[in-house]
């Protein structure tokens, strides 16, 4: 791999798309980030996933900050959730060695592909309706309020099939641990598909999440030399900058808006993942 | 009625607690972005001064073991600096939810401290698990 000045601004310009892009859909940007390096700049898989970690916590750090204060994440479903996606990290880690992963990348990328659907049905949906609290989620105090500065007004929603979705959210940490990407779709989908939670709570709180998720694996890439500095600094400062200018933007665009940019980008990551699990391109 | 329609309101205390939360964990996640990303910028000045650091084979031959990265940083190494302040952002998660458990202690909260502490143990695992493996 050849750097120069005019990679390194290029990385960063891409970085900061993919950082504005995450900061809005909840993920870590790692869809965009894997493919240029792999295919522009010919960087080996792994530093490419090594470098995606990296997009992943700056991406959730630089958006969750904002959207923390903004009270736009919920932070006890962050953290509640936050059981199942370590959960399944760890899960993810230890299966690592006795899965072949190439037959788990084209399931997950075949399930993101169906996941799609319920979104497109849910296109005209601008926030959930008739949703009541569970009981777990009454125990654990999951309804909350969040101001919607595109509707005007602060809007107050509840959660429902609150244990399915930390059953989801360990199949995302699951995923994420074998797998090194897709994590932010699946919790995005688990939030807004299956708990009901309005579309920005549900990027805003995946958003907040996918930082600890990470953490669980970016030690191991750390030691194992897989996050090559002159190519992650690039990355981490395109991505914080690109997350400062997302946040900015979804408080003006509607949930509808947000779904919208969502339904491209899950296929992109499904499709990701089913040419790596063919071992077809770069990846 | 009207009543009906207003989202529910919620205890005062909780609604203030929250607030106060809400504010220590955004400025935790800010402070670590500003700082990792100036020590970053940092590292990549003096990565661009030596431009020799640039060429090609230097890339992928960088130090990955806080033992390297600490001796790069004592002579100023510039790849050495980077690692640093992406080491520090890496960290930033932990912290927060170090932090968090604090919060809801604070908030006299057991339920989501005993959650958050879970959360933290199986963090911690997974960086033990991590080293095993590697």
């Amino acid at each position: 791999m050849h750097l120069t000045l005019m990679s390194l601004v290029l990385i960063f310009a891409f970085s900061l798309l993919a950082g504005l892009l995450g900061s809005l859909v909840g993920l870590g940007g790692g869809v965009l980030i894997v493919p240029l390096l792999t295919l522009a700049f010919r960087l080996p898989i792994q530093y490419a996933i090594g470098v995606s970690i990296v997009a992943v916590i700056a991406t959730s750090s630089g958006a969750a900050a904002a959207y923390v204060r903004d009270h736009l994440t919920n932070m006890r479903i962050g953290m509640f959730l936050e059981l199942g996606t370590t959960a399944g990290a760890i899960s993810g880690a230890f299966l690592a060695g006795i899965l072949a992963p190439q037959l788990l990348f084209v399931i997950f990328g075949v399930v993101l592909v169906i996941s799609v659907a319920p979104l497109v049905f849910k296109l005209g949906e601008e926030l959930p309706a008739r949703v009541r609290n569970d009981r777990w989620a009454s125990w654990l105090r999951l309804s909350s309020t969040y101001p919607d500065r595109y509707l005007g007004r602060e809007v107050a929603y509840e959660v429902t099939r609150t244990p399915w979705g930390l059953a989801m959210m360990y199949m995302a940490g699951l995923i994420s641990g074998l797998l090194g990407i897709g994590s932010g779709t699946f919790k995005v989908l688990a939030m807004d598909t299956v708990m009901r939670l309005p579309m920005k709570v549900s990027t805003t709180t995946s958003n907040f999440m996918i930082g600890v998720t990470a953490a669980a694996s970016a030690g191991i890439y750390f030691s194992r030399g897989d996050i090559p500095p002159l190519v992650a600094a690039p990355v981490a400062l395109g991505i914080l900058v690109g997350a400062l200018v997302g946040t900015r933007l979804l408080t003006r665009i509607s949930n509808k808006g947000v779904r919208l940019i969502f339904i491209p980008i899950i296929l992109a990551v499904s499709i990701e993942m089913i040419l790596r699990g063919l071992g077809l391109g770069p990846f | 009625m009207k009543q009906n329609d207003d989202p529910p309101v919620q205890p005062m205390k909780q609604r203030h607690t929250a607030f106060s939360m809400s504010k220590v964990i955004g400025w935790i996640l800010q402070g670590g972005a500003i700082i990792s990303s100036a020590v970053i910028c940092v590292g990549l000045v003096l990565a661009l001064i030596h431009s020799g650091q640039l060429a090609s084979k230097q890339t992928l031959v960088f130090p990955h073991t806080l033992a390297d990265v600490w001796s790069g940083l004592l002579i100023g190494q510039p790849q050495s600096v980077i690692a640093l302040g992406l080491l520090l952002l890496l960290a930033i998660p932990v912290v927060r939810v170090v932090a968090s458990i604090v919060a809801f202690a604070l908030e006299h909260d057991r339920r989501y401290v005993v959650i958050t502490t879970v959360v933290l143990l199986v963090l911690l695992l997974s960086f033990l698990f991590g080293k095993g493996a590697g």
